[in-house]
């Protein structure tokens, strides 16, 4: 095979083709001339894939070889070294020099070779930089970092001739008083100084994640220095649990924290640190740990979760109450509830050692609700958790302390705009919840005699937040936000207003272009929407996106959420095209920045379906093409979600959506069964009385109405209409009655009369009150009455609705789109005029009403016979 | 009994080799089924810190655990996988390995409390030291059973494992450097098939 045909590129140009490394640009476009070498390309390429698998599981297999030998004095490129100070879990610490600088530095290395993932050799460099750029008193300098030839890495770091943190000399119950507060003294000095070192490192972007006795040294002069910051990340993979997964142990589990022990790696911020912290201040001043931690691992992580440490004064002596509180506070097992940073533990040790009161009052910050809660039945534990879910959303999920993955992102570029937002943000929280423990009926300035409702709790919330939070609007504007939404939430949309206006003042003073303006702007947006001004909540929208896509950098996930908000003002306008050239906008937007955000693509794709599914069209065969295409998206939809898992929230939509579609073509056992799975999820995911539930109630209703099995439908519909009578505000009323009158359809099919009159009755009332205008909804109602005072022979009374219902229903048909509907029902109610006539022995009536049943009849089946 | 043996490996899945397992007498079996998860066990006792004759007596005692657990009908296919059922065994074999080596100094109360990776991570090591071991009974099989030249397998080798360049090896053993990439390709292909076949025979995993 060597007489190689000139006109064929060679084999080898191929293979670096295939690899990349062909620089040749001829000799590129030659092979790609070229059908057969391309398929050798190809070829090459998948094998590669295979081959370096192989390869790697033949030479690192860790079953295999042992280690390496003693390393040579020349291993670290651009050091000597002396000699091994330590070897274990993390790698191996040597004492070397820097050939260049003569320096004496610590290397530590991991070697290559192990099953340490290979990171991107510009990482490695970015984070040995950030780590490097930090200059502490109290934290071991790193110099320097870089590959070995063996596929290792390595760091190299400031010698510290020191002993580590023991509590060898921990305090002795047999030591004199003096002696004894004297030490504790210096313990806690020593661990405030240690508090601001991580402070120092978490304002960086930094978390330790391995904070512990034996990563703090004490130098000869007294000094804590903390060894190894961001070394664990450096120098293992993504995060201190995944240096697990290169076969070290970071850490020991006495200083893990329980999201550390129990969380994914998703949970872990700068709190575990703080963790860590208390439970070194314990250990330094009771000479033992918070917990057995001899027991097995179960047994530990047992303890680390739910066990709550004996507390210090109780276990040496010398110790008090507020040693007690501040330890307690460090080591709380829920994030939330520990000190919010390093340095507000630093500052509180300061405190006690100045004998000033301390903030760690326990029984006091973020866990009240929760604990308010616990201890009270009824209302306001109702109150609480909703309070919590409510706000939540708005501030207490988002509003966390930031977390140092977030920090780490803009150390580069804005590190400052991320302290700025992260003191904001504990601000909020503090201020918040100051205002609501104010508020607390205890205290006596709650509402006399019982316990007060939510509303009654926003109320007072938004009357003291002014006086709370002076000197800082922006907080004022974050927590007028929030409570405006709740207000929303809870259907006082003229109270939400109030608090949305109030906030975009603050903001709009503040800077025009901020988020907070548009956060406001949104808010009345959806105001609007809600009282059908769909001019003004074009503006307010249109307005949104215009900050939001000003916003630097840009966020696609908001900048799609405003994309959609005003898709639906514009769907609501009945300005389709518009409407779906804004939703694959931004779809647009979410796909250039990767799949961020799963849920809001998702919430797109659901409203590109609604669009396609409710775009009224011309002839049939538009409209099959418009649910077919409404169904593609909604099986995207549902494959997206279902690539998270089988149960997902996100499904309920798509499921549902895919019912519907099933159902307006006529497929309703598919249909059914499409809804019963999009009910059991969201019955999996809400509470029993959510709306969403009822919605899901109703479709699942009017299917199987549709099948013609009302015993099942009237049950469904039920349902729907007990969730709706719970919830105030004319958009579920609105739902209500237009579940109320299929109700009655069903009531009537089944046999009970006096129930399906009531139920049109009611219908009627809350039509007549939210929408008088609509003669379909008005029509079906008035007919639905009707018909049930027939049956119940009540024929008099049932003259005029059925007249009325006929008039409406006439017009509906003229000119609403679901022509199909009305024209049904009129008949229906033709037929049940001709009854009440008769019952009424009104003879000449019913006759002229059966003539004009028998002309419409005709004039329907003579048109379908010319279509 | 070697060809049995053999045959086992190849083609018979863990689910029947776990039937089998049931007769004491069984030594094949057995062996087998040693064959088969030694090496990974092994690895991911390496994986969790320990050193190599230490991982390899964790190996040994895990195995013998279970294939005593097993025979005692503590054992449940519903309840749960294979490899968390051996996972579980190996874990405290570590921990008591570690304990009774003492590892750390400085914190003498926290030594043998080392963190334990979570499931899923152990079971992402589990699936990585599976493909390994995978991969290298495929190397193991095609080096035995094929009919492929010698001399095209050991410029495999030599290419892939040894990281020689194609050149190199073709001017050695007399081939073109496209020969070199004929046969690569196909015993790659081969290579596949093999995997693919000996991961089904896991599925019991």
């Amino acid at each position: 095979m060597s007489e190689e045909h000139p006109a064929r590129p060679d084999i080898e140009a191929i293979a670096a083709y295939a690899r990349g490394e062909l620089d040749d640009d001829k000799m590129r476009s030659f092979i790609e001339s070229d059908e057969d070498a391309m398929d050798l390309v190809r070829q090459i390429q998948t094998d590669d894939e295979f081959l370096t698998r192989l390869a790697g599981a033949w030479s690192e297999a860790p079953g295999g070889s042992g280690r390496a030998a003693p390393p040579p004095v020349d291993m670290v490129p651009g050091y000597r070294i002396l000699g091994e100070l330590y070897s274990g879990g993390q790698g191996t610490v040597y004492r070397g020099v820097q050939e260049r600088t003569k320096r004496t530095v610590a290397l530590k290395v991991m070697h290559g070779g192990g099953a340490a993932p290979a990171k991107s050799r510009a990482r490695f460099s970015r984070e040995v930089e950030l780590i490097a750029s930090m200059r502490h008193p109290h934290i071991v300098t790193v110099y320097d970092g870089g590959d070995l030839p063996d596929g290792g890495c390595f760091v190299a770091m400031e010698f510290i001739r020191g002993v580590p943190l023991v509590r060898a000399d921990a305090i002795d119950r047999k030591m004199d008083d003096h002696t004894r507060s004297g030490l504790i003294r210096l313990k806690l000095e020593q661990m405030a100084k240690i508090c601001d070192a991580v402070q120092y490192a978490h304002l960086r972007g930094i978390i330790h994640r391995d904070i512990k006795p034996g990563n703090i040294l004490i130098d000869r002069d007294g000094e804590p220095k903390v060894l190894d910051f961001g070394v664990a990340k450096v120098l293992g993979a993504q995060d201190g649990m995944d240096m697990t997964l290169t076969g070290e142990f970071v850490g020991t589990f006495a200083y893990a924290a329980p999201e550390q022990v129990s969380g994914s790696s998703d949970d872990i911020d700068t709190r575990c640190d703080i963790y860590a912290l208390g439970v070194v201040t314990y250990e330094m001043l009771t000479g033992r740990f918070p917990y057995d931690i001899a027991g097995p691992v179960s047994q530990t992580i047992k303890h680390i979760n739910e066990t709550s440490p004996v507390p210090p004064s109780r276990v040496a002596s010398g110790l008090d109450r507020e040693i007690d509180a501040i330890v307690a506070t460090a080591m709380a097992k829920s994030c939330d509830r520990r000190y919010q940073s390093a340095g507000s533990l630093a500052a509180d040790i300061r405190r006690y050692l100045a004998g000033e009161p301390i903030e760690a009052r326990r029984d006091s910050t973020g866990y009240l609700l929760a604990k308010l809660a616990r201890r009270h039945r009824g209302p306001i534990a109702f109150a609480c958790v909703l309070m919590i879910s409510l706000i939540g959303l708005a501030i207490w999920m988002s509003l966390l302390y930031v977390r140092a993955a977030d920090a780490e992102k803009q150390a580069a570029e804005g590190l400052n705009a991320a302290l700025v937002e992260a003191d904001k943000r504990a601000s909020v929280i503090e201020v918040f919840t100051d205002m609501i423990e104010a508020n607390r009926p205890e205290r006596g300035q709650g509402i006399e005699g019982r316990e007060p409702t939510i509303r009654e709790m926003l109320d007072l919330a938004a009357g003291t937040v002014e006086h709370r939070a002076i000197g800082r609007p922006d907080i004022v504007a974050a927590i007028q936000l929030a409570i405006g939404r709740s207000y929303l939430s809870l259907g006082l949309p003229e109270e939400a207003r109030s608090q949305a206006e109030g906030a975009l003042g603050i903001a709009v003073e503040f800077d025009e272009g901020s988020q907070q303006v548009a956060d406001a702007e949104e808010l009345l947006g959806w105001l609007a929407d809600r009282d059908k001004n769909f001019d003004e909540a074009m503006d307010r929208f249109t307005k949104v996106l215009e900050i939001r896509r000003s916003a630097d950098p840009m966020d696609p996930i908001l900048v799609a959420k405003a994309l959609m908000a005003v898709a639906d003002i514009e769907f609501a306008l009945k300005n389709y095209e518009r409407s779906l050239e804004l939703v694959d906008e931004g779809l647009a937007v979410l796909g250039e920045a990767g799949e961020q955000d799963l849920s809001q693509t998702v919430r797109l794709l659901n409203h590109k379906t609604r669009l396609f599914f409710s775009w009224p069209r011309e002839t049939a065969l538009e409209r099959r093409r418009d649910l077919d295409n409404a169904e593609q998206i909604a099986l995207t939809a549902r494959e997206l979600c279902e690539d998270q898992g089988m149960d997902v929230p996100d499904l309920i939509t798509p499921s549902n959506n895919l019912a519907m579609i099933a159902k307006s073509r006529g497929e309703l056992e598919q249909a059914e069964m499409q809804m019963r799975e999009a009910l059991r999820l969201c019955q999996k995911f809400y509470p029993s009385t959510h709306i969403r539930i009822a919605g899901m109630h109703r479709n699942l209703g009017l299917i199987r109405q549709d099948r013609g099995n009302h015993v099942m439908a009237e049950q469904d519909l039920a349902q729907a209409v007990a969730i709706y009578r719970k919830h105030p505000g004319p958009t579920p009323r609105m739902y209500l009655a237009r579940s109320l009158v299929p109700l009655g359809v069903s009531l009537l099919q089944v046999g009970d009369y006096p129930a399906a009159r009531d139920a049109a009755q009611e219908a009627l009332e809350i039509l007549e009150e939210l929408n008088p205008g609509n003669q379909l909804r008005l029509g079906l109602a008035l007919a639905l009455q009707g018909a049930a005072l027939v049956q119940l022979g009540e024929y008099q009374a049932a003259v005029q609705p059925l007249l009325a219902g006929y008039d409406a229903l006439v017009t509906a048909e003229l000119d609403g789109h679901d022509q199909t509907s009305a024209r049904d029902a009129k008949f229906k109610c033709m037929s049940d005029l001709i009854r009440a006539y008769e019952g009424l022995s009104m003879a000449e009536e019913a006759e002229s009403w059966r003539g004009r049943l028998d002309v419409a009849r005709q004039a329907i089946s003579a048109q379908e016979s010319v279509e | 009994m070697d060809d049995r043996y053999r045959e086992l490996l190849r083609t018979t899945t863990t689910t029947s080799l776990l039937e089998g397992l049931f007769n004491p007498d069984d030594e094949v079996v057995w062996q087998a089924f040693d064959h088969r998860y030694r090496p990974i066990i092994t690895a991911v006792a390496r994986r969790l810190g320990l050193s190599g004759s230490d991982a390899e007596d964790v190996a040994q005692e895990t195995l013998i655990q279970f294939v005593r657990d097993y025979r005692a009908g503590r054992y449940q296919k519903e309840r749960g996988r294979l490899r968390g059922w051996i996972v579980g065994i190996a874990r405290h074999r570590v921990i008591d390995m570690q304990r009774s080596r003492g590892r750390r100094k400085e914190v003498p109360g926290a030594t043998a409390m080392e963190r334990m990776p979570q499931d899923n991570e152990m079971d992402k090591i589990w699936d990585e030291e599976l493909d390994r071991s995978i991969l290298r009974q495929a190397v193991e099989e095609l080096r035995r059973t094929t009919k492929t030249s010698e001399k095209s397998i050991r410029a495999f080798e030599q290419v892939v494992f040894d990281r020689r360049p194609v050149n190199a090896v073709a001017e050695d053993l007399g081939l073109t450097p496209h020969d070199i990439y004929v046969s690569r390709s196909r015993i790659t292909m081969r290579l596949r098939e093999i995997a693919e076949r000996l991961r089904n025979l896991y599925e019991a995993d």
